[in-house]
């Protein structure tokens, strides 16, 4: 048998443009997400425990850390770069600005993202549900007061523009 | 040494065949959370994810394949009433969401570590195991399931199920874990059913996780309930013959004197949770 490590085209849709990634067997999504450019992935761990790797993957978030490139065949991600539609930030991101929730930053693409999938299945999500869906991310700098009032603004904004 | 190879074969049968005839070491992979934790990671991988990601109920049994996310298993509205309220309760403090968007039930119950949260709602619940080997299809009670630490009868067969009958009208179920942060693996985690009729326990089960090489049932304490009506003492008494059956090991988690007491303290909240009704 041939020892040499085994080649994978993944094709890919990440933030609505199809891609083919050129990855290995052993590769991390995380790894082959950075290397394509979408450093807004953060490796804080690599063990699943800081949830800075969040991405949502067909729109559940998951840890890019904790799955192999190659298990996300076929699949649609949604990475931090792809939120805001060119200067125009998504509701959640100006939520986070205008409540201070962003101190060092290293955290904020994984609580964004956990956000938008929470607000997606659960438009009015109360402060409980808010904080659980922000505890899937280790954040050492907030306290996560501020997220937890960013989430809640911005559920109400989305809901009064509708 | 990098992983080579990763395949993702179209049926279980497919899946041994290749585990069975790969050169080096290999795993199955499913959701993958334990897996890329481990060092070094095996030489080839063989993808079932795709596979047997079914939640089905069989004739009043349910049916969880073992690809099947914790998420998934999570959302399902057909386990309502069916399980006491015991899955439920032991996927809230596993892990995070994000985890068990990708974390499967197969897998926690193939890594076998003896604090394997839903091993112990599962063998309260009296499941069995399908596994997929080169010759055919077995089945196996979950409670032989398990030789060891992180070992099972697994050996390069395939887990495809976990089946367990669905419990009778009134049964209570309750999971508690106490671990270092939310989530987290276990320093003790326990899960209890009890069933009652006019006050008295008509079906016990007790299983405890983090104290014995592997998850197991307290049949002694089981016992001493059954058939009895359900009162305090009894309750407590209940709860020191299950601290009896632990064999708890002192770890970087937690000494074996705090698991020996934990474990008889989370039997005793376990089993009043069940008489109280709470979820």
């Amino acid at each position: 048998m041939s020892t040499a490590v085994q080649k994978i085209e993944l094709s890919i849709t990440i933030n609505g443009r199809d891609q083919t990634l050129d990855v290995t067997p052993g590769q991390r999504l995380s790894d082959a997400l950075r290397r394509a450019g979408y450093l807004g992935v953060k490796v804080g761990c690599n063990t699943g425990d800081c949830g800075t790797c969040t991405v949502l993957l067909d729109g559940q978030p998951i840890l890019a850390c904790l799955m192999l490139a190659a298990q996300a065949q076929g699949a649609a991600l949604t990475t931090i770069e792809g939120l805001a539609r060119g200067p125009k930030l998504h509701p959640i991101q100006e939520a986070f600005l205008d409540e201070g929730a962003v101190q060092c930053g290293f955290c904020t693409p994984a609580m964004v993202l956990s956000g938008v999938a929470l607000l997606e299945a659960n438009p009015d999500p109360s402060e409980a549900q808010a904080r659980e869906c922000l505890s899937a991310t280790l954040c050492r700098c907030t306290g996560y007061e501020a997220p937890v009032r960013a989430i809640l603004t911005a559920a109400r904004r989305m809901k009064d523009a509708k | 040494m990098p992983v080579k190879t990763f395949v993702t074969p179209a049926s279980p049968a497919e899946a041994v065949r290749a585990m069975h005839d790969h050169p080096g070491r290999g795993a199955y992979l499913a959701g993958g959370t334990d897996l890329l934790c481990q060092r070094p990671l095996p030489d080839f991988l063989i993808n079932v994810r795709p596979l047997l990601c079914g939640l089905s109920v069989d004739g009043g049994d349910v049916v969880l394949g073992a690809s099947a996310t914790l998420g998934a298993i999570e959302d399902w509205p057909e386990l309502a009433g069916r399980d006491g309220g015991l899955l439920g309760a032991c996927l809230a403090n596993f892990g995070s969401r994000h985890v068990r968007n990708m974390a499967t039930v197969g897998g926690n119950l193939a890594h076998a570590v003896p604090s394997a949260d839903l091993a112990l709602p599962l063998l309260a619940l009296e499941a069995s195991c399908q596994i997929q080997g080169a010759k055919g299809v077995r089945e196996v009670p979950l409670e032989s399931f398990f030789t060891g630490p992180r070992q099972t009868v697994l050996g390069k067969d395939l887990l495809t199920a976990v089946r367990f009958p669905s419990v009778a009208a009134g049964a209570r179920g309750a999971f508690l874990k106490v671990c270092h942060n939310p989530g987290a693996i276990a320093h003790v985690n326990v899960a209890a059913l009890l069933t009652l009729q006019d006050g008295t326990v008509t079906t016990a089960r007790i299983a405890l996780g983090a104290v014995a090489p592997t998850p197991i049932r307290a049949r002694q304490a089981e016992a001493y309930l059954e058939g009895n009506p359900a009162k305090g003492k009894r309750l407590q008494r209940a709860a020191a013959l299950a601290a009896g059956a632990a064999q708890p090991i002192s770890d970087q988690r937690a000494s074996a004197a705090y698991r020996g007491h934990l474990c008889g303290v989370l039997v005793r909240r376990a089993l009043e949770q069940c008489l109280r009704g709470d979820a």
